[in-house]
């Protein structure tokens, strides 16, 4: 009972991560129909350079905070300059992310090389509730998370910018007619998406060790909790992060660490065979 | 918007006919088989080797993205079920290379049909979601089934090639025109498929799948079967690759490997069969010119991707070839009329 | 040659998209040998019905039946094989392939079966002289013809057309009237027409369906339609050409 408890406090950490990085994937989908390989190597860089922003001195949440602002300003150039003169060809943009997938991955082997790096836990206090042992820090990330998530998710129902992303999803020509800066808006989502990989990387860093190779990883997971939760759902990406983040902490708990991150893939095929619009997407 | 649909692979200038195609074929053969004579180092005759290897996969990938107009990333990963196949056969003594290349076929062509099923119901862009997740997972299993892959360690093939006549291959030039000979096979397959009306079948489901739909076509069936043929392609391309450099590890046949395909395709053009060999031969031979670390090549083959695909998306190679047409057209005399009906030739027949 | 008709049906149709109701409890049929018409303003789910029918989408409730067999949830391109074949409001071509090798695509695309040969196609729809014209580079009204044309060539009994005069001339579509007549003269076909034109749906049909909606509010012969109140009162501030030219 111990280890499950455990496991579940584990997996709400692993929860919010997947969180951070699918309701990014889910949304910009959803926004400019382009699927972007390269989301978890901003995770990846993300993280590297908060490690760097601790070893030179920053404390944690400052080092947070830059990598998130940093990983947002790649994600504008980016979207400025590589998607959006395509923007009309999804394909092509596609095969941008697919040169950005090996380019920054190899830039930070140059810069970071190719060891795990990792930080001293930067809140190293461990909280005992009876025979559970808890992390601090893992509580903390689930709640800096869960916060970010939840402001963002009002925003997105409740302020006019989020009504403007919703119809520009829906329909991006009647949008622009209508004059919305349609451009704005998707770069803005596109710099929030990556900013939140960098804040999911960033926090992740506190977690665990982090190497440039783990990108492809983190891209394809949050990939798949975005189609089990609905290409385009937020609400649909939140519950999917649960559900493979709980999984994947129990499982690990009782079988083979290795196979762990095989779970979200085997529960994609499922979910893209038995209901293929999600969890929560509207069927076809 | 439709994955499939695009400037990369359709309003492309007529690639010719089967005869044509055909000719470039022999002319290029014929070009090839002179390099193990002209060739001033063993290295370079390796890489050679290697690209020509490569270049299958890749030649797979051309009829799946050049005719369908449907992209993936697992072809890495097939190459890496038929190397696998082909490797284990060989160590538990089960087939030798030659009944192995077939098993590998079949192998690659079962393990794409089982992907593409997945996604059969779904559009476009889940499948290359899926062919990620498949190379992905692919590799943690390589890694994780140790005692069936040999985990990272990989696993070594003793096995020889004996060709009846030759006895078993050991010269480096042998090993070149095998690969030589497995990439006109695979070529013309493919040129052969490009010209039937399975290849016009593929063509209306890149040019308007809904339309195709409309008059009876089975348009994901159509495109499980062309990513089916791109498996065994990759598959056959994989056993010939283990048994020629005789060791093989999971980190070759990933997501990565994948994606190298499609930057051959990209420098090559995935609508002629000289462009994925052209392609995968500046591919491997460029960074020996270049002489960069092999990091910062990498960084660089990121860039040039990126860079293909926004300058001259139907490839670097019909690209480059399309503006000095335009350029030579520019410089004869007026008078010199098009044929009203654009652009001689036709795509299909 | 021909044979008993068979009926394209749908029973009780219901089609909903999240909260938009675009099909409520539709009941038509559209039998070989016959046309049907299908009116309505904007909106009123003709398009949504045909994309049921045709099986690119699956009904929320209700049923499609051919020749007496249920056929909803079927794939789209099983429902064409069956012989169902629609057409597309904005043309739908092969882009970068011939006139001629679109129609032998068509022709190939239908199997076994054995359609009109393409030679009397192309001269039905006029397309006989842009044979060789690559179908992207087509003036708007012809690839609008040759849609109907590759649907022809795959042998159907049943020809779904989407708003075929949209987009086209007065003279255009003075042709495609004559084009369905031609139609039934040489082939035991069953059409239906959704379109906004009365100038060709008016004289083409045998019967028209009205919708509005979602619900079939009207059914039965042109002049029964024009006579009829409810329709008049859906049109009294409709965007429709109502130019009776015959």
């Amino acid at each position: 009972m111990e280890i499950f408890l455990q496991q579940v406090v584990n997996g709400l950490a692993l929860a919010s991560v997947y969180a951070l990085l699918a309701v990014g994937i889910t949304l910009i989908f959803g926004l400019t129909g382009v699927v972007n390989f390269a989301h978890g190597e901003f995770l990846v860089v993300g993280a590297l350079i908060g490690y760097s922003a601790t070893r030179l001195g920053l404390p944690f949440p400052f080092a947070v905070m830059l990598a998130t602002l940093s990983m947002g300003l790649a994600g504008l150039l980016i979207e400025r300059f590589l998607f959006r003169p395509i923007a009309a060809e999804p394909i092509r943009g596609f095969i941008v992310s697919l040169g950005l997938i090996v380019a920054l991955q190899h830039i930070a082997l140059k810069i970071w090389g190719g060891e795990q790096q990792a930080i001293d836990a930067p809140l190293p206090q461990i909280l005992s509730l009876g025979e559970v042992r808890i992390s601090a820090m893992r509580i903390v990330v689930t709640i800096v998370t869960g916060v970010v998530l939840l402001a963002f998710f009002i925003m997105l129902k409740r302020s006019r910018w989020g009504q403007a992303l919703r119809a520009i999803a829906i329909d991006r020509e009647t949008a622009s007619t209508m004059g919305v800066p349609v451009h704005r808006y998707v770069a803005g989502m596109l710099a929030i998406g990556t900013a939140l990989a960098g804040l999911g990387g960033a926090l992740l860093l506190s977690l665990f060790p982090m190497s440039p190779f783990s990108g492809g990883t983190y891209t394809i997971k949050g990939f798949a909790v975005a189609i089990i939760g609905g290409l385009g759902s937020v609400s649909g990406a939140l519950i999917a992060a649960v559900l493979i983040g709980l999984t994947e902490a129990i499982a690990s708990g009782y079988f083979s660490p290795a196979w762990t991150n095989a779970y979200a893939f085997g529960a994609m095929i499922l979910i893209l065979l038995l209901r293929p619009s999600g969890l929560r997407g509207t069927a076809a | 918007m439709s994955p499939t649909a695009s400037t990369l692979t359709s309003g492309v200038p007529a690639q010719g006919t089967l005869a044509s195609q055909s000719i470039s074929l022999a002319v290029l053969a014929a070009a090839f088989a002179i390099v193990p004579a002209v060739v001033p180092s063993a290295h370079l005759l390796q890489l050679a080797t290697l690209a020509l290897i490569f270049a299958i996969p890749a030649i797979g990938l051309s009829l799946l993205y050049g005719e369908a107009g449907q992209m993936s990333v697992a072809n890495g990963a097939l190459y890496g079920v038929g190397a696998y196949v082909g490797a284990i056969g060989a160590r538990e003594q089960l087939f030798s290379f030659w009944a192995g290349v077939p098993c590998a076929a079949i192998a690659g062509a079962l393990a794409a049909f089982l992907v593409g099923l997945t996604a059969l119901r779904v559009k476009g862009h889940y499948f290359l979601i899926v062919t990620f997740a498949f190379a992905e997972l692919w590799r943690i299993c390589l890694v994780n089934l140790k005692g069936l892959t040999g985990g990272n360690q990989g696993v070594l093939v003793l096995d020889e090639v004996r060709v009846p006549g030759l006895g078993d291959l050991h010269t480096l030039a042998q090993f070149y025109y095998l690969a030589l000979a497995f990439v006109l096979a695979a070529s013309f397959c493919v040129v052969l498929l490009r010209f039937s009306s399975f290849g016009q079948s593929l063509r209306a489901v890149r040019e308007n799948e809904r339309l195709a739909v409309s008059l009876g076509l089975n348009a994901p069936m159509v495109r499980l079967a062309a990513f089916a043929v791109s498996g065994a392609l990759a598959g056959v391309a994989g056993t010939l690759y283990a048994y020629t450099v005789k060791h093989i590890g999971p980190d070759l046949f990933g997501a990565h490997a994948g994606i190298q395909l499609v930057l051959i395709l990209l420098i090559g053009g995935a609508r002629s069969p000289v462009g994925p060999i052209v392609g995968s031969l500046i591919f491997f031979l460029v960074p020996e010119i270049i002489a960069l670390d092999p990091i910062s090549t990498q960084i660089v083959y990121g860039i040039v991707l990126i860079l293909i695909v926004m300058l001259s998306p139907e490839g670097l190679a019909p690209g480059v070839s399309r503006a000095v047409m335009r350029y030579v057209r520019g410089a004869q005399p007026v008078g010199t009329a098009q044929p009203v009906g654009g652009p001689s030739g036709s795509i299909s027949r | 040659m021909t044979s008993a008709p068979a009926t394209l049906a749908c029973r009780n149709l219901t089609k909903t998209f999240g909260g938009v109701t675009a099909l409520r409890d539709v009941s038509l049929k559209v039998s070989t040998g016959e046309v049907l018409g299908i009116i309505g303003p904007n909106g009123s789910g003709k398009s949504t019905l045909f994309n049921v029918l045709s099986g690119e989408l699956r009904p929320t409730a209700g049923e499609v039946a051919w020749a007496g067999t249920r056929i909803d949830g079927r794939a789209a391109y099983a429902v064409a094989s069956m012989g169902i074949v629609r057409t597309y409001q904005s043309a739908s071509v092969f882009p970068a392939l011939t006139v001629r090798e679109s129609m032998q695509f068509a022709h190939w695309a239908a199997g076994t079966k054995v359609g009109l040969p393409i030679d009397k196609v192309a001269a039905l729809t006029g397309l006989h002289d842009q044979m060789h014209q690559h179908c992207g580079a087509l003036p708007y009204g012809y690839q609008k013809l040759l849609g109907v044309a590759l649907g022809l060539l795959t042998a159907p009994r049943i020809l779904l057309l989407d708003e075929p005069a949209a987009g086209l001339n007065q003279a255009e579509v003075r042709r495609f009237l004559q084009l369905i007549r031609d139609i039934r003269g040489v082939a035991d076909i069953g059409i239906g027409i959704i379109d906004h034109d009365m100038s060709l749906v008016m004289p083409a049909c045998d019967r028209i369906a009205v919708l509005n909606f979602g619900t079939l509010v009207a059914l039965g012969t042109p002049a029964e339609i024009q006579r009829n109140e409810t329709v008049l009162a859906i049109y009294l501030s409709g965007d429709v050409r109502t130019d009776a030219s015959r």
